[in-house]
């Protein structure tokens, strides 16, 4: 029922909603990243953070820090807050929580498949995977030889399943079907994730579209400009292109052909909605793309906390988090390496 | 002490010289009587003069917090009073704590590695007997006849699976060809399940799954948690499912430990094992008594290190506010403080000054501030939780009409209005009394939220049953029970028969009940409209109370205004004209603003305004006060409902169970429904009504409070 989410929303979601726009206001500012930026040594860092929310989570820290310590507690409070809320809500809610998390469990599937091609550690691995994408037996991902098998041996029990029905084949892995793997892998998941919200309705149906229409937008704009100069045809290109959002479908067709930046951004430019993030950039340009598409998408996120009684508020939030984690870990990573000229390269402020 | 006004307050100028500044900071900190301002607000805290000490501080409560984690996870009980130790300064407790730390972390190290290993023959033990266990048994009940190994094993019965296998396995020779091979150890009960489905997918299910779980929690090795866990044996053939077992096993966190085929070799490693484990048990109880003795050393020190860092910290943090003056020799500091606490304040800076030896005495002086004052109350006990209330809603302007004064009286009574009963008054009263007498004792020791609560109120709770006491008496309410305290009734029947008291009514025949309701309006036909008129004409009172204001905000108000106006006008030319340049933008709502441009027929239309809206209010609010009436009424009611229909009607049956049952009915609704739920309700709406209705009427609360820098208040950082 359209418009009328403020006759029952608060119902099951209105606590959470309350818990999530909380979390929100806790998030970093502006003048926050000013005096982060400011850090002489990660010891300053951690001062700094011990007065916002982060504190509990790193007080019992023993002082030579490490990047990716601070990065680890960071993630951990998200992945707190997640599991709370997770816990609380109710459905369609928790499944909608769950989604959220899809993402981070293709990351992980990759990761681990990539490392154990490589003849990496699996336990090693496995410190690198995102904790809010573990499932139960991620680890025997690695015992897998082929697609097939990752499907039939430890995928057919995820959610992930049923995205896989496009990438089963036989053959053995590489580091190229594995990337095909996660983009079709990626495409099927936002797909699937965008029915579901369009089923959800109302507010939510409204404001999610938009937020994943972006995502599936940025993730072919990606697939674009890295698949320029391999050997994957156009044909293959185009069938990684999620099948909605703003440039499908003719913003596909001429993606699918691109051979460099500047056509991916004439293909783009044709676009209202992009035009403002190429403006930033100069030709031939693609090094900062990442940012600003990420500068463009924190907007947008941010958007979403202005309208009430909708689940968008969960998937902005944990987006917002995960790029102020990126934010903090690049900047410790700039202190650390003693490189603070290049600290405002890639940090996106939220607010 | 003055209850109605908040203490009268300066701002005044430290200037300390750097070798005294910690100690003359430290002894403030002791007397609890000045607060800081911020005079670095707009640098980072890491940018400030005395971030590395705060930083250490940091380091070494971070390392407190480690030794007390150790200690409760030692499960090593504190001794309450510590023993007595030299004062040590905090270089040399931070080299202390490192020492100690780097103790502890390598012990922990140590044990850690032999508790693995214990940990793991343990293990072995378990799988030893467990999948010792299942060969033999299989081996016992060998038949003599081959059996081909059938590709399906879970079509056949089990149990003669197992031990057609078994029998192939323990058989060199060529009936082995098949390569079957077993695999055993040790995982956790909670991933069995999924692991055993997992070998199922992963051999295409050529493979036997054996479990029995192990009769005690054990340790796991990897995270040192106690969990159950689980033995399992599986059978298989070839090399390839061996891998991909291994594999696989890896992946679960299942420890796989060999176990010998033949009998006597494992009664062999089983002996080996267990001679093991008796060495390593000692070994560690060696170690652990070692360490427990350290940390008991640590533990006696613990509370007063703990405090002692706290409060370095604490004055670090004052130090930072304060600024360097241009010679970088002083320190400057500019803060608040209550006039009567400037002798003490002298007193305590000089004594700074003597006890570091320093040359230059301390400067404190007086100035002028801008903003202002916060405001301070000094409480006692007593009045303490009714200024808790009152400040709950907003903290009272500088020096402005402090309405808690009023509340310790107002609020207990509108309170015992509602909840006027005297037997209930009664119960509360013992409460309140119980929570009094052992106040020594609770104020020592941390109590859970609801009985911090009742306790931080104790005074408010005793001053409501007093008066839930005397309102009962009036309404002659006794868990509604009529009761003739003050003499007989003032009514009659009509004749002896009584026959017509219920239709026709009593007759009074002497003088009316000396103090409150007569009880033989109980249970009269005419008691509901009796009592409800009684009850409501409170807030006609009330009302009547707000009327009487009104004319006099609106005609002498405006005019003392400008008679206030014109003689601080003329006084005080001059120096507004000076104060006003120094601070343009001070305070946009202050009185200086308005009287600069004091325009008579404005104010005397804002009164006007003023003047309407307070008499709608006063109209809106009397409405409001019905609530006293409501919930008297509901009180009364609920105890009547209680007492008559469960009570009475229990009594009612010559039956001692359905007796005994409906006392305990009634004593529990009384307890929770009468006595919490109707307190708590009672409670509520009594603050409402003087929060809203009461303070909305004169009361601005837009100060704030006064928070000295003082180690008393430091947050409790322990839990």
């Amino acid at each position: 029922m359209y418009g009328f989410e403020a006759l029952t929303f608060n119902i099951h979601g209105g606590y959470l909603e309350a818990v999530v726009r909380g979390h929100r206001s806790s998030l970093l500012t502006a003048s926050d990243y000013n005096n982060l930026c400011q850090c002489e040594t990660l010891d300053d860092i951690k001062m700094h953070l011990s007065a916002t929310e982060y504190g509990p989570y790193l007080q019992n820290e023993p002082s030579p820090l490490h990047t990716t310590t601070i990065v680890e507690k960071c993630t951990l409070k998200l992945v707190d807050e997640y599991k709370h809320m997770l816990c609380q809500a109710t459905e369609p809610l928790s499944t909608f929580l769950e989604y959220i998390t899809y993402g981070h469990m293709i990351d992980n599937v990759v990761l681990i498949v990539t490392g154990t091609l490589h003849e990496r550690d699996v336990q090693e691995l496995l410190e690198k995977c995102h904790p809010l994408g573990m499932f139960d037996s991620i680890a025997s991902l690695a015992v897998a030889q082929n697609m097939r098998e990752l499907y039939r041996l430890v995928l057919v029990d995820t959610p992930l399943a049923p995205y896989f029905s496009e990438c089963i084949t036989s053959e053995d892995l590489d580091d190229m079907n594995i990337e095909i793997m996660r983009n079709t892998l990626y495409k099927a998941y936002l797909e699937d994730f965008y029915k579901f919200c369009k089923k959800l309705g109302g507010a939510t149906a409204e404001i999610m579209t938009d937020l994943l229409a972006f995502e599936a937008d940025k993730r072919a704009v990606n697939i674009t400009i890295n698949s320029i100069g391999t050997e994957l045809t156009r044909d293959d290109r185009k069938k990684l292109y999620s099948n909605f959002g703003l440039l499908y479908p003719y913003g596909h067709e001429e993606l699918a052909v691109c051979e460099d930046v500047d056509q991916v951004r004439a293909a783009l430019e044709k676009y209202p909605a992009y035009q403002s993030i190429f403006a930033k950039l100069s030709y031939g340009e693609s090094q900062m793309l990442d940012k600003a598409f990420y500068e463009e998408e924190v907007k947008r996120l941010c958007l979403a906390f202005e309208q009430q009684f909708h689940y968008g508020v969960f998937f902005a939030y944990m987006r917002l988090r995960e790029q102020e984690i990126r934010n903090l870990m690049w900047i410790s990573e700039c202190v650390a390496q003693n490189q603070k000229s290049r600290v405002h390269d890639s940090v996106v402020f939220i607010f | 002490m003055d209850f109605l006004r908040s203490e009268k307050m300066i701002f005044v100028q430290l200037i300390i010289p750097v070798e005294s500044a910690h100690r003359a900071v430290s002894y403030i900190g002791e007397l609890g009587l000045l607060q800081f301002k911020d005079l670095n607000a707009d640098k980072s805290p890491f940018q400030r003069t005395f971030v590395n000490q705060v930083k250490r501080c940091g380091e070494m409560s971070r390392k407190l917090r480690f030794f007390k984690d150790q200690i409760t996870k030692a499960g090593i009980v504190l001794p309450v009073r510590p023993a007595p130790q030299p004062d040590i300064d905090l270089e040399e407790l931070e080299i202390q704590l490192a020492e100690h730390e780097h103790e502890l972390i390598e012990m922990n190290a140590n044990s850690e590695k032999l508790r693995q290993s214990y940990s793991e023959l343990l293990e072995f033990k378990m799988v030893l007997q467990k999948a010792g266990g299942f060969l033999v048994s299989a081996q016992s009940h060998t038949v003599a006849q081959e059996r081909e190994l059938d590709e399906n094993i879970y079509s056949k019965d089990d149990y003669a699976d197992r031990a057609s296998l078994l029998e192939q396995e323990m058989r060199p020779g060529p009936s082995n060809q098949a390569g079957l091979r077993f695999i055993s150890g040790i995982i956790c009960t909670s991933k069995i399940l999924r692991f055993e489905r997992m070998l199922f997918r992963a051999t295409r299910g050529n493979m036997l799954f054996n479990q029995a779980p192990s009769e005690k929690y054990a340790i796991d090795p990897m995270s040192t948690e106690m969990v159950e866990r689980t033995v399992f044996v599986v059978f298989f053939s070839g090399q390839q499912a061996k891998t991909k077992i291994m594999r696989i096993c890896e992946a679960f966190g299942a420890n796989c430990y060999p176990v010998p085929e033949d009998i006597t070799k494992q009664r062999q490693i089983t002996q080996e094992v267990l001679s093991r484990l008796s060495e390593l048990e000692t070994t560690l109880d060696a170690g652990l008594r070692h360490r427990n003795k350290a940390l008991t050393s640590i533990g006696f020190h613990l509370r007063k290190w703990t405090i002692m860092v706290r409060k370095e910290k604490a004055v670090y943090d004052t130090l930072n506010m304060l600024n360097f003056d241009v010679t970088k020799k002083c320190l400057v500091g500019e803060g608040w403080c209550p006039i009567f606490s400037k002798p003490q304040i002298h007193n305590v800076l000089q004594r700074a000054t003597l006890d570091s030896n320093s040359q230059v005495g301390i400067i404190f002086h007086v100035m002028d501030a801008v903003e202002s004052p916060p405001t301070y109350f000094r409480t006692n006990c007593f009045t303490n939780a009714f200024q808790e209330i009152v400040d709950a809603y907003g903290v009272a302007r500088y020096q402005e009409a402090n309405p808690a004064v009023y509340t310790v009286i107002t609020f207990p009574f509108l309170f015992a209005v509602m909840f006027g009963d005297w037997g209930h008054g009664i119960c509360l009263l013992l409460g309140a009394i119980i929570l009094i007498a052992r106040e020594n004792k609770l104020g020592s020791q941390k109590l859970g939220s609801f009985m911090e609560m009742a306790f931080g109120g104790r005074y408010v709770i005793l001053l409501m049953s007093l008066f839930s006491i005397y309102c009962g008496l009036i309404y002659n309410e006794f868990f509604s029970v009529p009761y003739h305290i003050f003499g007989g009734t003032a009514y009659k029947c009509r004749d002896t028969t009584c026959r017509d008291a219920h239709t026709a009514g009593l007759v009074k025949y002497r003088d009316p009940y000396p103090f409150g309701v007569d009880p033989s309006w109980r249970g009269s036909r005419s008691e509901l409209p009796f009592l409800n008129s009684l009850k409501m004409k409170m807030s006609i009172l009330l009302l009547l109370l707000a009327i009487v204001a009104v004319p006099w905000m609106l005609l002498p108000k405006p005019f003392i205004l400008r008679k206030q106006h014109l003689e601080r006008f003329q006084g005080r030319t001059y120096r507004m004209l000076g104060t006003s340049e120094m601070d343009p933008d001070g305070e946009p709502d202050s009185a200086r603003q308005h009287l600069e441009e004091f325009n008579f027929s404005e104010v005397f239309v804002h009164q006007m305004i003023h003047s309407i809206e307070f008499v709608l209010g006063a109209v809106s609010n009397t409405a409001s006060y019905l609530r006293l009436w409501a919930l008297s009424l509901a009180h009364s009611e609920l105890s009547t409902v209680f007492y008559e229909k469960v009570l009475l009607l229990a009594w009612g049956y010559d039956n001692i169970l359905i007796r005994l049952i409906g006392l305990v009915v009634f004593a529990f609704a009384t307890a929770f429904i009468l006595l919490m739920m109707e307190t708590l309700s009672a409670f509520l709406h009594a603050l409402r009504l003087h929060w809203v209705e009461f303070q909305s009427k004169f009361y601005h609360g837009d100060g704030y409070k006064f928070k000295p820098f003082s180690f008393a208040s430091l947050p409790d950082d322990d839990d």
